[in-house]
Protein backbone atom coordinates (compact mmCIF):
# COMPACT_ATOMS: atom_id res chain seq x y z
CA UNK A 1 0.00 0.00 0.00
CA UNK A 2 2.79 2.23 1.09
CA UNK A 3 4.63 1.46 -1.93
CA UNK A 4 1.58 2.18 -3.94
CA UNK A 5 1.42 5.62 -2.65
CA UNK A 6 5.07 6.00 -3.14
CA UNK A 7 5.00 5.24 -6.59
CA UNK A 8 1.73 7.99 -7.25
CA UNK A 9 3.98 10.56 -5.70
CA UNK A 10 6.85 8.90 -8.19
CA UNK A 11 4.47 9.18 -11.24
CA UNK A 12 3.25 12.84 -9.88
CA UNK A 13 6.80 13.76 -10.06
CA UNK A 14 7.80 12.70 -13.47
CA UNK A 15 4.29 13.37 -15.36
CA UNK A 16 4.30 17.07 -14.32
CA UNK A 17 8.13 17.65 -14.66
CA UNK A 18 7.99 15.64 -17.48
CA UNK A 19 4.98 17.54 -19.58
CA UNK A 20 6.91 20.96 -18.18
CA UNK A 21 9.99 20.05 -20.60
CA UNK A 22 8.38 18.59 -23.25
CA UNK A 23 6.59 21.98 -23.64
CA UNK A 24 8.96 23.88 -22.84
CA UNK A 25 11.15 22.18 -25.87
CA UNK A 26 8.12 23.51 -27.88
CA UNK A 27 8.46 27.23 -26.63
CA UNK A 28 11.76 27.13 -28.01
CA UNK A 29 10.73 25.51 -31.19
CA UNK A 30 8.59 27.95 -31.59
CA UNK A 31 10.69 30.48 -30.83
CA UNK A 32 12.96 29.52 -33.36
CA UNK A 33 10.49 28.49 -35.60
CA UNK A 34 9.20 32.49 -35.46
CA UNK A 35 13.33 33.54 -35.39
CA UNK A 36 13.99 31.78 -38.87
CA UNK A 37 10.61 32.48 -40.37
CA UNK A 38 9.22 35.80 -38.61
CA UNK A 39 5.76 36.94 -38.50
CA UNK A 40 4.97 39.38 -41.62
CA UNK A 41 2.71 42.97 -41.35
CA UNK A 42 -0.70 42.30 -41.95
CA UNK A 43 -1.61 43.83 -45.56
CA UNK B 1 -46.62 -22.58 -24.22
CA UNK B 2 -42.37 -22.49 -25.72
CA UNK B 3 -43.34 -19.30 -28.53
CA UNK B 4 -44.55 -17.84 -25.39
CA UNK B 5 -41.89 -18.10 -23.00
CA UNK B 6 -40.08 -17.22 -25.60
CA UNK B 7 -41.39 -13.99 -26.07
CA UNK B 8 -41.57 -13.51 -22.07
CA UNK B 9 -38.12 -13.82 -22.07
CA UNK B 10 -37.17 -10.00 -22.02
CA UNK B 11 -39.30 -9.27 -18.96
CA UNK B 12 -37.82 -12.14 -17.14
CA UNK B 13 -34.46 -11.29 -17.17
CA UNK B 14 -35.20 -7.92 -16.28
CA UNK B 15 -33.48 -6.62 -13.27
CA UNK B 16 -33.73 -3.40 -11.47
CA UNK B 17 -30.05 -2.55 -12.44
CA UNK B 18 -31.50 -2.34 -16.22
CA UNK B 19 -33.85 -0.17 -15.38
CA UNK B 20 -31.77 2.06 -13.72
CA UNK B 21 -29.31 2.13 -16.70
CA UNK B 22 -32.02 2.84 -18.93
CA UNK B 23 -33.37 5.64 -17.03
CA UNK B 24 -29.56 6.88 -16.54
CA UNK B 25 -29.36 6.69 -20.70
CA UNK B 26 -32.71 9.00 -20.92
CA UNK B 27 -31.09 11.26 -18.14
CA UNK B 28 -28.01 11.52 -20.42
CA UNK B 29 -30.20 12.19 -23.57
CA UNK B 30 -32.06 15.13 -21.76
CA UNK B 31 -29.11 16.34 -20.94
CA UNK B 32 -28.02 16.41 -24.10
CA UNK B 33 -30.85 18.06 -25.64
CA UNK B 34 -32.49 20.18 -23.20
CA UNK B 35 -29.64 21.62 -21.39
CA UNK B 36 -27.19 21.24 -24.94
CA UNK B 37 -24.48 19.61 -22.87
CA UNK B 38 -22.00 17.67 -25.11
CA UNK B 39 -24.83 16.68 -27.15
CA UNK B 40 -22.57 15.14 -29.51
CA UNK B 41 -22.00 12.68 -27.34
CA UNK B 42 -23.77 12.13 -24.53
CA UNK B 43 -26.80 11.77 -26.48
CA UNK B 44 -25.39 8.71 -28.82
CA UNK B 45 -23.63 7.79 -25.28
CA UNK B 46 -27.24 7.80 -23.66
CA UNK B 47 -28.79 5.81 -26.42
CA UNK B 48 -25.97 3.17 -26.75
CA UNK B 49 -26.35 2.59 -22.48
CA UNK B 50 -30.27 1.96 -23.40
CA UNK B 51 -29.39 -0.90 -26.20
CA UNK B 52 -27.11 -2.35 -23.84
CA UNK B 53 -29.45 -2.46 -21.13
CA UNK B 54 -32.44 -4.35 -22.56
CA UNK B 55 -32.10 -7.67 -21.51
CA UNK B 56 -30.96 -10.18 -24.26
CA UNK B 57 -30.11 -7.14 -26.19
CA UNK B 58 -28.89 -8.23 -29.88
CA UNK B 59 -26.65 -5.22 -30.03
CA UNK B 60 -24.54 -6.53 -27.74
CA UNK B 61 -22.79 -10.06 -26.97
CA UNK B 62 -20.51 -11.80 -29.35
CA UNK B 63 -22.23 -10.93 -32.90
CA UNK B 64 -23.71 -7.77 -31.85
CA UNK B 65 -22.98 -4.70 -33.15
CA UNK B 66 -22.11 -2.24 -31.05
CA UNK B 67 -19.56 -5.00 -29.44
CA UNK B 68 -18.29 -5.22 -33.47
CA UNK B 69 -17.54 -1.41 -33.50
CA UNK B 70 -16.36 -1.91 -29.40
CA UNK B 71 -13.68 -4.77 -31.05
CA UNK B 72 -12.79 -2.65 -34.28
CA UNK B 73 -12.59 1.09 -32.76
CA UNK B 74 -12.00 1.13 -29.21
CA UNK B 75 -10.04 -2.25 -28.45
CA UNK B 76 -7.70 -1.52 -31.39
CA UNK B 77 -8.03 2.22 -30.16
CA UNK B 78 -8.73 3.34 -33.25
CA UNK B 79 -11.49 6.04 -33.03
CA UNK B 80 -10.00 8.27 -30.35
CA UNK B 81 -7.01 8.50 -33.04
CA UNK B 82 -9.60 9.28 -36.21
CA UNK B 83 -11.14 11.61 -33.65
CA UNK B 84 -7.84 13.47 -33.57
CA UNK B 85 -7.19 13.79 -37.31
CA UNK B 86 -10.73 15.91 -36.75
CA UNK B 87 -9.90 17.53 -33.84
CA UNK B 88 -6.11 18.68 -35.53
CA UNK B 89 -8.22 19.73 -38.22
CA UNK B 90 -9.99 22.32 -36.95
CA UNK B 91 -8.24 24.09 -34.36
CA UNK B 92 -6.05 26.80 -35.08
CA UNK B 93 -2.50 26.96 -33.20
CA UNK B 94 -1.80 30.53 -34.15
CA UNK B 95 -2.93 32.13 -30.94
CA UNK B 96 -0.40 29.93 -29.05
CA UNK B 97 2.27 30.52 -31.88
CA UNK B 98 2.28 34.01 -31.17
CA UNK B 99 2.35 34.32 -27.77
CA UNK B 100 4.51 30.83 -26.95
CA UNK B 101 4.27 31.87 -23.63
CA UNK B 102 1.18 30.16 -23.09
CA UNK B 103 2.32 27.00 -23.56
CA UNK B 104 3.41 26.49 -20.13
CA UNK B 105 -0.12 26.97 -18.83
CA UNK B 106 -1.01 23.98 -20.96
CA UNK B 107 1.20 22.11 -18.40
CA UNK B 108 0.34 23.77 -15.33
CA UNK B 109 -3.10 22.77 -16.14
CA UNK B 110 -2.55 18.91 -16.18
CA UNK B 111 -2.06 19.13 -12.34
CA UNK B 112 -5.50 17.79 -11.80
CA UNK B 113 -4.32 14.65 -13.71
CA UNK B 114 -1.55 13.63 -11.07
CA UNK B 115 -3.35 15.07 -8.27
CA UNK B 116 -6.58 12.50 -9.27
CA UNK B 117 -4.34 9.57 -9.98
CA UNK B 118 -2.90 10.55 -6.02
CA UNK B 119 -6.29 10.67 -5.14
CA UNK B 120 -7.37 7.62 -6.50
CA UNK B 121 -4.55 5.73 -4.89
CA UNK B 122 -5.17 7.09 -1.71
CA UNK B 123 -9.02 5.81 -1.62
CA UNK B 124 -7.50 2.26 -0.98
CA UNK B 125 -6.63 3.56 2.49
CA UNK B 126 -10.46 3.45 2.82
CA UNK B 127 -11.49 0.87 0.56
CA UNK B 128 -8.31 -1.75 0.11
CA UNK B 129 -7.83 -2.75 -3.13
CA UNK B 130 -10.26 -0.75 -4.72
CA UNK B 131 -7.78 0.96 -7.21
CA UNK B 132 -4.69 -0.62 -8.57
CA UNK B 133 -2.07 2.43 -9.82
CA UNK B 134 -2.94 1.91 -13.34
CA UNK B 135 -6.61 2.16 -12.94
CA UNK B 136 -5.93 5.15 -10.29
CA UNK B 137 -4.07 6.72 -13.78
CA UNK B 138 -6.95 5.75 -15.68
CA UNK B 139 -9.67 7.78 -13.39
CA UNK B 140 -6.84 10.34 -12.97
CA UNK B 141 -6.93 11.05 -16.91
CA UNK B 142 -10.45 11.84 -16.52
CA UNK B 143 -8.62 15.82 -15.42
CA UNK B 144 -6.94 15.19 -19.41
CA UNK B 145 -10.31 17.22 -20.33
CA UNK B 146 -10.05 15.33 -23.19
CA UNK B 147 -12.37 12.51 -24.54
CA UNK B 148 -10.15 10.86 -27.04
CA UNK B 149 -7.31 11.01 -24.31
CA UNK B 150 -9.17 9.48 -21.68
CA UNK B 151 -10.62 6.51 -23.90
CA UNK B 152 -6.51 5.79 -25.40
CA UNK B 153 -5.82 5.49 -21.90
CA UNK B 154 -8.75 4.09 -20.23
CA UNK B 155 -9.11 1.14 -22.40
CA UNK B 156 -5.43 0.23 -21.85
CA UNK B 157 -5.32 0.70 -17.95
CA UNK B 158 -9.18 -0.02 -16.87
CA UNK B 159 -11.50 -1.25 -19.64
CA UNK B 160 -14.08 -2.46 -17.07
CA UNK B 161 -14.45 1.45 -15.99
CA UNK B 162 -14.30 2.88 -19.55
CA UNK B 163 -18.25 4.10 -19.55
CA UNK B 164 -17.49 5.50 -16.18
CA UNK B 165 -14.19 7.37 -17.16
CA UNK B 166 -15.77 8.62 -20.42
CA UNK B 167 -19.06 10.00 -19.24
CA UNK B 168 -17.53 11.54 -16.58
CA UNK B 169 -15.08 13.26 -19.37
CA UNK B 170 -17.51 14.30 -21.64
CA UNK B 171 -20.18 15.66 -18.99
CA UNK B 172 -17.49 17.25 -16.94
CA UNK B 173 -16.12 18.89 -19.97
CA UNK B 174 -19.70 20.05 -20.65
CA UNK B 175 -19.49 21.24 -17.51
CA UNK B 176 -16.89 23.47 -17.35
CA UNK B 177 -18.36 26.66 -17.39
CA UNK B 178 -20.07 25.53 -13.88
CA UNK B 179 -17.06 23.99 -12.49
CA UNK B 180 -14.22 26.40 -13.15
CA UNK B 181 -15.45 29.98 -12.14
CA UNK B 182 -15.67 29.37 -8.18
CA UNK B 183 -12.68 28.02 -8.57
CA UNK B 184 -11.20 30.85 -9.97
CA UNK B 185 -12.94 32.92 -7.77
CA UNK B 186 -11.82 31.44 -4.83
CA UNK B 187 -8.22 31.63 -5.99
CA UNK B 188 -8.06 35.57 -7.29
CA UNK B 189 -8.87 38.69 -6.77
CA UNK B 190 -11.14 41.10 -8.68
CA UNK B 191 -8.19 43.31 -9.03
CA UNK B 192 -6.25 40.29 -10.28
CA UNK B 193 -8.83 39.23 -12.59
CA UNK B 194 -8.78 42.57 -14.09
CA UNK B 195 -5.05 42.33 -15.43
CA UNK B 196 -5.42 43.04 -19.24
CA UNK B 197 -2.54 41.41 -21.32
CA UNK B 198 -1.41 42.58 -24.64
CA UNK B 199 -2.21 40.71 -27.43
CA UNK B 200 -0.36 40.65 -30.58
CA UNK B 201 -3.20 41.15 -33.61
CA UNK B 202 -0.70 43.55 -35.76
CA UNK B 203 1.22 40.33 -37.97
CA UNK B 204 0.82 37.16 -39.64
CA UNK B 205 2.60 34.10 -38.84
CA UNK B 206 4.15 33.06 -41.99
CA UNK B 207 3.22 29.82 -44.03
CA UNK B 208 6.05 27.61 -43.12
CA UNK B 209 5.87 28.08 -39.18
CA UNK B 210 2.66 26.94 -39.43
CA UNK B 211 3.52 24.15 -41.80
CA UNK B 212 6.50 23.20 -39.58
CA UNK B 213 4.66 23.06 -36.11
CA UNK B 214 2.65 20.13 -36.26
CA UNK B 215 5.68 18.00 -38.00
CA UNK B 216 8.38 19.34 -35.57
CA UNK B 217 6.28 18.69 -33.02
CA UNK B 218 5.03 15.35 -33.80
CA UNK B 219 8.77 14.56 -34.04
CA UNK B 220 9.98 15.88 -30.99
CA UNK B 221 7.01 14.56 -28.85
CA UNK B 222 7.55 11.05 -30.73
CA UNK B 223 11.26 11.05 -29.42
CA UNK B 224 10.23 11.85 -25.84
CA UNK B 225 7.39 9.61 -25.18
CA UNK B 226 7.39 7.12 -28.21
CA UNK B 227 3.61 6.10 -27.10
CA UNK B 228 2.39 10.27 -27.98
CA UNK B 229 3.23 9.30 -31.73
CA UNK B 230 -0.63 8.03 -32.00
CA UNK B 231 -1.98 10.51 -30.64
CA UNK B 232 -0.06 13.55 -31.28
CA UNK B 233 0.92 12.17 -34.30
CA UNK B 234 -2.85 11.68 -35.97
CA UNK B 235 -3.56 15.40 -33.81
CA UNK B 236 -0.97 17.39 -35.78
CA UNK B 237 -1.66 15.28 -39.02
CA UNK B 238 -4.96 16.85 -38.79
CA UNK B 239 -3.56 20.15 -38.07
CA UNK B 240 -1.17 20.08 -41.18
CA UNK B 241 -4.12 18.79 -43.47
CA UNK B 242 -5.81 22.13 -42.40
CA UNK B 243 -2.69 24.37 -42.30
CA UNK B 244 -0.93 23.14 -46.05
CA UNK B 245 -3.29 24.81 -48.02
CA UNK B 246 -3.57 22.14 -50.64
CA UNK B 247 -6.15 19.94 -49.05
CA UNK B 248 -9.05 21.92 -48.72
CA UNK B 249 -11.44 19.40 -49.47
CA UNK B 250 -9.44 17.27 -47.22
CA UNK B 251 -9.32 19.52 -44.17
CA UNK B 252 -12.67 20.04 -44.82
CA UNK B 253 -13.82 16.54 -44.44
CA UNK B 254 -12.32 15.76 -41.33
CA UNK B 255 -13.39 18.24 -39.97
CA UNK B 256 -16.98 17.82 -40.85
CA UNK B 257 -17.58 14.16 -42.26
CA UNK B 258 -14.62 12.16 -40.01
CA UNK B 259 -15.31 14.15 -36.53
CA UNK B 260 -18.86 13.20 -37.11
CA UNK B 261 -19.01 10.23 -38.50
CA UNK B 262 -16.43 8.99 -35.80
CA UNK B 263 -18.09 10.68 -32.88
CA UNK B 264 -21.50 8.87 -33.76
CA UNK B 265 -20.14 6.06 -33.41
CA UNK B 266 -17.47 6.24 -30.63
CA UNK B 267 -20.61 7.55 -28.40
CA UNK B 268 -22.88 4.76 -29.00
CA UNK B 269 -19.94 2.24 -28.33
CA UNK B 270 -19.18 3.83 -25.60
CA UNK B 271 -22.48 3.81 -24.14
CA UNK B 272 -22.83 -0.29 -24.96
CA UNK B 273 -20.40 -0.56 -22.58
CA UNK B 274 -22.31 0.91 -19.43
CA UNK B 275 -23.96 -2.18 -18.60
CA UNK B 276 -25.62 -2.32 -15.46
CA UNK B 277 -23.34 -5.24 -13.90
CA UNK B 278 -19.96 -2.93 -14.88
CA UNK B 279 -21.77 0.72 -13.92
CA UNK B 280 -23.83 -0.02 -10.99
CA UNK B 281 -21.37 0.25 -8.00
CA UNK B 282 -19.23 2.14 -5.58
CA UNK B 283 -16.27 2.30 -7.91
CA UNK B 284 -18.25 4.33 -10.40
CA UNK B 285 -19.81 6.56 -7.47
CA UNK B 286 -15.97 7.22 -7.15
CA UNK B 287 -14.68 7.74 -10.32
CA UNK B 288 -17.50 10.71 -11.12
CA UNK B 289 -16.51 11.90 -7.20
CA UNK B 290 -12.54 12.02 -7.99
CA UNK B 291 -13.16 13.39 -11.84
CA UNK B 292 -14.33 16.38 -10.64
CA UNK B 293 -12.16 16.79 -8.14
CA UNK B 294 -9.81 16.35 -11.31
CA UNK B 295 -10.96 19.02 -13.36
CA UNK B 296 -10.90 21.57 -10.08
CA UNK B 297 -7.26 20.75 -9.40
CA UNK B 298 -6.36 21.48 -13.52
CA UNK B 299 -8.18 25.01 -12.76
CA UNK B 300 -6.60 25.67 -9.71
CA UNK B 301 -2.84 24.31 -10.95
CA UNK B 302 -3.05 26.76 -13.97
CA UNK B 303 -4.50 29.54 -11.86
CA UNK B 304 -1.67 28.98 -9.33
CA UNK B 305 1.00 28.81 -11.52
CA UNK B 306 -0.10 32.06 -13.36
CA UNK B 307 0.31 33.75 -9.90
CA UNK B 308 3.66 32.57 -9.30
CA UNK B 309 4.40 33.39 -12.58
CA UNK B 310 3.48 37.15 -11.79
CA UNK B 311 5.71 37.08 -9.03
CA UNK B 312 8.59 37.24 -11.60
CA UNK B 313 6.74 39.20 -14.05
CA UNK B 314 6.50 43.28 -14.98
CA UNK B 315 3.76 42.75 -16.95
CA UNK B 316 1.68 40.78 -15.31
CA UNK B 317 -0.36 37.83 -16.70
CA UNK B 318 -4.11 37.51 -16.08
CA UNK B 319 -4.20 34.44 -14.08
CA UNK B 320 -7.97 33.24 -14.88
CA UNK B 321 -5.92 32.86 -18.12
CA UNK B 322 -4.11 30.03 -16.60
CA UNK B 323 -7.55 28.13 -15.74
CA UNK B 324 -7.86 27.88 -19.79
CA UNK B 325 -5.04 25.65 -19.86
CA UNK B 326 -7.12 22.80 -19.57
CA UNK B 327 -7.95 20.91 -22.55
CA UNK B 328 -11.45 21.63 -23.00
CA UNK B 329 -11.66 23.71 -26.13
CA UNK B 330 -12.52 26.43 -26.64
CA UNK B 331 -15.20 25.83 -23.93
CA UNK B 332 -12.41 26.96 -21.12
CA UNK B 333 -11.07 29.95 -23.20
CA UNK B 334 -14.58 31.35 -23.54
CA UNK B 335 -15.42 30.78 -19.75
CA UNK B 336 -11.97 33.09 -19.15
CA UNK B 337 -13.21 35.88 -21.53
CA UNK B 338 -16.68 36.52 -20.18
CA UNK B 339 -15.46 36.17 -16.52
CA UNK B 340 -13.09 38.99 -17.71
CA UNK B 341 -15.70 41.13 -19.38
CA UNK B 342 -17.97 40.64 -15.98
CA UNK B 343 -14.91 42.24 -14.09
CA UNK B 344 -14.21 44.51 -16.61
CA UNK B 345 -16.62 45.07 -19.93
CA UNK B 346 -13.59 46.45 -22.08
CA UNK B 347 -11.16 43.58 -21.24
CA UNK B 348 -10.35 41.12 -24.58
CA UNK B 349 -8.46 38.33 -22.69
CA UNK B 350 -9.50 36.01 -25.47
CA UNK B 351 -6.90 35.42 -27.27
CA UNK B 352 -4.60 34.47 -25.00
CA UNK B 353 -7.06 31.97 -23.33
CA UNK B 354 -7.29 30.22 -26.35
CA UNK B 355 -3.64 30.28 -26.61
CA UNK B 356 -3.38 28.38 -23.49
CA UNK B 357 -6.21 26.57 -24.40
CA UNK B 358 -4.90 24.87 -27.61
CA UNK B 359 -1.40 24.12 -25.03
CA UNK B 360 -4.00 22.38 -22.92
CA UNK B 361 -4.62 20.07 -25.95
CA UNK B 362 -1.13 19.53 -26.52
CA UNK B 363 -0.19 19.05 -22.84
CA UNK B 364 -2.88 16.61 -22.10
CA UNK B 365 -1.77 14.37 -25.19
CA UNK B 366 1.64 14.47 -23.53
CA UNK B 367 0.67 14.06 -19.86
CA UNK B 368 -1.13 10.91 -20.98
CA UNK B 369 1.28 9.57 -22.75
CA UNK B 370 3.83 9.93 -20.33
CA UNK B 371 1.34 7.74 -17.89
CA UNK B 372 1.17 5.09 -20.71
CA UNK B 373 4.90 5.32 -21.24
CA UNK B 374 5.73 4.65 -17.38
CA UNK B 375 2.89 2.22 -16.64
CA UNK B 376 2.49 0.09 -20.08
Amino acid sequence: MSQMIIEAFKLMGIGVGTVFLVLAIFYFLIIGLLKIFPAKGKE
Amino acid sequence: MESFLKLTQGFAEFHIGNLIMILIGGVLIWLAIKKEYEPMLLLPIGFGAILANIPLSSAVGDSGFLTVLYKAGISTELFPILIFIGVGAMIDFTPLIKQPVMIFFGAAAQFGIFAALLLAVLCNFIWPGIFTLKEAAAVGIIGAADGPTSIFVGNLFAQKYIGAITVAAYSYMSLVPIIQPPVIRALTTKKERMIRMEANYSSDLSKPVKILFPIVVTVIAGVVAPMSVALVGSLMFGNLIRECGVMERLSKSAQNELSSLVTLLLGITIGSTMGAGEFLNWNTALIFAIGILAFVFDTAGGVLFAKFVNLFLKKKVNPMVGAAGISAFPMSARVIQRMAQKEDPTNFVLMQAIGANVAGQIGSIIAGSILLALLA
